[in-house]
């Protein structure tokens, strides 16, 4: 199984090993496949749809569906050299952007960022999951502190503070020097401040 | 929505109608409730704490508990369909019996084909002197073509009696 290894040849060690463990799971051994799915069901959760679809039940409501979608396609699957990681994230994707275009409302996400994210996934993707989550999560938080610097600075500390680092709200209000019921309001306009900036954004690529 | 006004400064007067909007998101904020179907309309006030609360999520998003995780798993493995082994031992044994099977056939057809010679072998009429045919002295001059059709007759007798024993009519 991939595991985050450094030398060239433990990588190329977790690879075989990984591609025995998809022909296992191809050929019908459970096992198999629940050793694929603990190992990278946890992190698709994590850095691909929680990010996008934006709710813990959502995202597991997704994560099932990649689940039923794996166990029904596995014998799709051909390797390339690349692991499983890759092809799982691009079904992970995939179910994200059907979830969200079933959806009324848009969250952070625009459909077609995540159809673009899916070709450029399938034109070649990072192979070690360990690499990718950790570019998911920067690129999310790049792509919300660059926002957070489009809006004004008082509405941005208001969402780091309150909504960002989860503070109480007494502990934010006094950290910008107002009171509780003037903070209410500052995050509200800062809500619909940021969410026009997203907006944009999506609207602008 | 970026065709909306700018929202106002933090400076700005505040409305009645911001105070009550912002203290329904506070509410909604602080009460954690789980989302409603994100398939359903919603007001905008909700909608906004469905929207922080993604942000949230992208900034930090949390791990999926374990037990939750593990029911996930199971679920989709009770979906896997028999394991593969037991099919190819199956398709092994239809192709072992189809392989007996077409063995039979040959088997069958062949002892068909040699069927016939066995018949051969132990129904027809061997050959034979004509001596038998004729017991009784006949003239050197005369006669030839009665002796002739007699032998032809009982030859002929004996060809169909043969046919009969190949064609296994007897």
């Amino acid at each position: 199984m991939l595991a985050y290894v450094s030398d060239s040849s433990d990588r190329d060690d977790a690879l075989e090993r990984e591609r025995l463990l998809v022909a296992r799971a191809q050929g019908g051994d459970r096992n198999a496949m629940g050793q694929l799915l603990s190992q990278y069901g946890p992190p698709l959760y994590r850095s691909v749809l929680l990010p996008r679809l934006g709710s813990e039940a959502a995202a597991q409501e997704a994560l099932s569906e990649v689940y039923a979608r794996v166990v029904a396609r596995i014998h799709r699957f051909a390797w390339q050299g690349a692991g499983f990681w890759p092809w799982l994230r691009v079904v992970g994707l995939r179910v994200a952007l059907d979830q969200l275009r079933a959806r009324r409302r848009v969250v952070l996400w625009d459909t077609e960022e995540i159809a673009r994210e899916i070709d450029a996934s399938q034109a070649g993707a990072s192979t070690d999951h360990y690499l990718s989550e950790h570019g998911e999560r920067q690129a999310a938080r790049a792509r919300i502190e660059a926002a957070l610097s489009r809006i004004h600075p008082r509405y941005a500390e208001a969402i780091r503070l309150r909504v960002l680092e989860d503070r109480p709200r007494d502990a934010t209000a006094h950290a910008l020097g107002v009171t509780p019921a003037t903070l209410d309001v500052i995050v509200y306009r800062a809500v619909q401040a940021l969410r026009k900036v997203f907006s944009k954004e999506a609207a602008d690529v | 929505m970026s065709d909306e006004p700018d929202p106002p400064q933090p400076e700005a007067p505040v409305t009645d109608e911001e105070t009550a909007q912002a203290e329904e998101l506070r509410a909604r904020l602080d009460a954690r409730e789980p989302l409603v179907d994100a398939r359903a309309q919603v007001g905008p006030v909700v909608h906004d704490a469905e929207w922080l609360r993604a942000l949230a999520t992208a900034w930090s998003p949390r791990d999926l508990p374990r037990e939750a995780h593990r029911a996930l798993v199971d679920q989709a493995l009770s979906r896997m369909s028999a394991p593969r082994p037991r099919q190819r031992a199956a398709r092994a044994w239809v192709g072992a019996l189809a392989a007996l099977a077409a063995t039979l056939c040959v088997t069958l057809w062949v002892q068909h084909r040699q069927a016939p010679r066995t018949v051969e072998a132990r129904f027809l009429a061997v050959r034979r002197s004509t001596q038998p045919l004729f017991t009784a002295h006949f003239p050197a001059f005369g006669g030839e073509t009665a002796r002739i059709d007699r032998i032809t007759m009982t030859r002929l007798s004996d060809l169909r009696d043969n046919e009969f024993a190949r064609w296994r009519t007897r």
